[in-house]
């Protein structure tokens, strides 16, 4: 919604703005193309004034006109004519026939203000009476106006007023107008919001902007599809697998029970017993083969349903090497806990946390058969925001280049090459089982041996 | 088991339990087991050793009986107190630490220098018991 109040208030902007560009452009236009003409020939005051500026008397009653006022009447086709204090026309300069001689008060008043004999005529005072300049017909239009003073004064006021109001309708309309247009988008805008949320979308198609929304549409549809076709397939391998594991560890657990049955039956000889232990271990490593190949495809497809609590890492930490104490470590292999801080929680499935750090120790011991020193270390980032368990080994170390493809799954494409001991479940496992909790597993070879392995998770509350 | 699985599988499986269960009485958690020249009675609450009886409280009881469940194991201080304190509570350990030195004074000939009940240093405790003992 934030966007489509920005799109609104940029509209709104963008109208007053046109609308101020407008008027400017209107004022412009009026003083280049509408009073052009007027300002190209001098304004007939002017001719007037000049008239009666360069009208001089000579011999006491003989009038003369300058040359220049002269030629700025026969420009203009106008005539001229004095009329002095008797009302008679003491001196005129192509003044023509239909024009009265003579004049009384009456007449002055009336051509002062309108025509005379529908000549528009202007006029000048002089010494000796009155100039007038007479425009051809009709090529003049004289008005009147008669303003009331207090309306003169209010002008402005009322300029403002009009300018302000103009202001307001151009706003009303714009905000109008950009409603209409955010009411059309306003259903896109969500449509395509809720298309990079996957969910589905289903768009009025009429309208305006409908070809835009047929795509939305047309979007949206292609996603679902795809999202349920990739979410079909993945749980399809991973019931494959499943199915599969389960087959297979139906005869093992009969393969088991007969060999360990064999084993302990103390009528059978020594030898014979020794190969049913073989029988027996060696269905024990396959039936963790399978179940460890079932929990990284579940993982793998995010089928894992984890029993979420809240857990500390330095008890996750000393439960594992217990474990692996337990289980009985060759006198070579050390484990050791390094003293961290204890208030370090994360929300999350502690037998999978604990397997995938039984992996790392397990990594450990699998790849340094020569013994090594194993400490396990609790970590809280510097900002606070991540916390982890790191995993170091003093032993041979990975070659840098293959440190990225250890978390590949096995005979994964990604894989150059095969795993060097073990199944190669391990870590891929622990790489799956951090990513479930939110985290992620970093690993490192020092320059001087050893691997450090780093499972970081994101704090509690961060 | 989860569906569908043989009968015979079934019957295996059982089996394997009932043997567990009755092959060897020995492996039945005794309630009176011998440490070295003492000898805990769980059921009693009590050590009959070389310093004569000496009762055992219910936590070094319950203490005791947990490290004699997992005997020769590493059992970690975490769930220790999860199993007397509750909840993944923290903070217990000096609590413990306590508790095992008591009994230690009641169950070792040295308590300075245990044989018996080991401190596996930064993980937990291991109680050492002999089978055949």
């Amino acid at each position: 919604m934030d966007g489509i109040f920005r799109i609104l208030r940029r509209f709104v902007a963008a109208a007053i703005l046109l609308s101020v560009l407008l008027l400017v452009f209107n004022f412009v236009l009026l003083g280049t193309l509408v009073f052009r003409e007027q300002r190209q020939q001098p304004a007939p005051e002017n001719v007037v004034r000049e008239v009666a500026k360069g009208l001089s008397v000579i011999d006491g009653d003989r009038y003369v006109l300058a040359e220049e006022a002269a030629k700025l009447l026969e420009r203009q086709r106008a005539w001229a004519m004095l009329i002095g204090e008797d009302g008679a026309v003491k001196w005129e300069e192509r003044l023509p026939d239909d024009v009265p001689r003579t004049y009384g008060l009456t007449d002055v008043a009336k051509f002062s203000r309108y025509y005379l004999s529908e000549y528009p005529v202007y006029i000048w005072e002089h010494a000796d009476g009155l100039v007038v300049v007479g425009y051809p017909k009709n090529s003049h239009g004289k008005f009147l106006f008669n303003w009331d003073a207090d309306w003169v004064r209010s002008v402005p006021w009322r300029l403002g007023m009009l300018l302000i109001l103009n202001a307001a309708v151009a706003l009303m309309l714009s905000i109008l107008m950009g409603l209409r247009l955010v009411r059309n988008i306003r259903p896109l805008v969500t449509g395509v919001h809720r298309l990079a949320r996957e969910e589905p979308v289903r768009l009025d198609e009429r309208g305006l902007l409908g070809d835009l929304a047929g795509s939305i549409n047309t979007a949206s549809a292609i996603l679902q599809e795809k999202n349920a076709a990739l979410k079909a397939r993945d749980e399809a391998r991973s019931n494959w697998i499943a199915g599969i594991s389960h087959d297979i560890r139906t005869p093992l657990s009969m393969i088991l029970g007969y060999a360990s049955e064999l084993e302990e039956n103390p009528e059978l000889p020594e030898e014979e017993r020794r190969q049913a232990g073989v029988i027996r271990r060696q269905g024990e490593k396959l039936r963790s083969l399978v179940s460890d190949l079932n929990l990284v495809s579940m993982l793998e497809y995010d089928m894992q349903p984890l029993r979420r609590e809240r857990v500390r890492l330095a008890s996750l930490a000393r439960q594992a090497a217990a474990d692996m104490l337990n289980g009985g470590l060759v006198e070579r292999h050390t484990i050791e806990l390094e003293p961290a801080d204890e208030d370090l929680w994360i929300v999350g499935d502690r037998k999978p946390l604990l397997r995938a750090i039984g992996n790392l120790l397990q990594n450990s011991v699998n790849h340094n058969p020569q013994g090594c020193r194993i400490v396990i270390g609790t970590f809280r980032s510097g900002d606070g925001t991540r916390i982890g368990l790191v995993v170091r080994d003093d032993g041979r170390g990975v070659p840098r280049e293959q440190l990225a493809e250890l978390t590949e799954l096995p005979y994964s494409s990604k894989r150059t090459k095969p795993p060097r001991q073990g199944h190669g479940l391990g870590l891929p496992m622990v790489d799956r089982i951090v990513k479930a909790h939110g985290g992620r597993l970093l690993l490192d070879s020092p320059d001087g041996g050893g691997l450090i392995a780093t499972m970081e998770f994101p704090a509690e509350g961060a | 088991m989860v569906k569908p699985f043989l009968p015979k599988e079934l019957v295996l499986r059982l089996a394997a339990i009932l043997k567990r269960v009755f092959a060897s009485p020995a492996e039945k958690r005794p309630e009176v087991f011998r440490l070295g020249e003492a000898l805990v009675d769980l059921d009693g609450a009590a050590v009959r050793g070389p310093r004569g009886e000496q009762p055992l409280t219910a936590k070094e009881r319950a203490i005791l009986a947990k490290l004699h469940e997992e005997r020769n194991r590493i059992v970690t201080s975490d769930a220790l107190c999860q199993a007397f304190w509750g909840d993944d509570s923290f903070g217990y350990e000096n609590t413990l630490m306590v508790h095992i030195r008591r009994i230690r004074e009641k169950i070792e000939p040295d308590p300075s220098n245990p044989v018996h009940l080991l401190t596996v240093r930064g993980l937990g405790y291991k109680l050492i018991v002999k089978e055949t003992g």
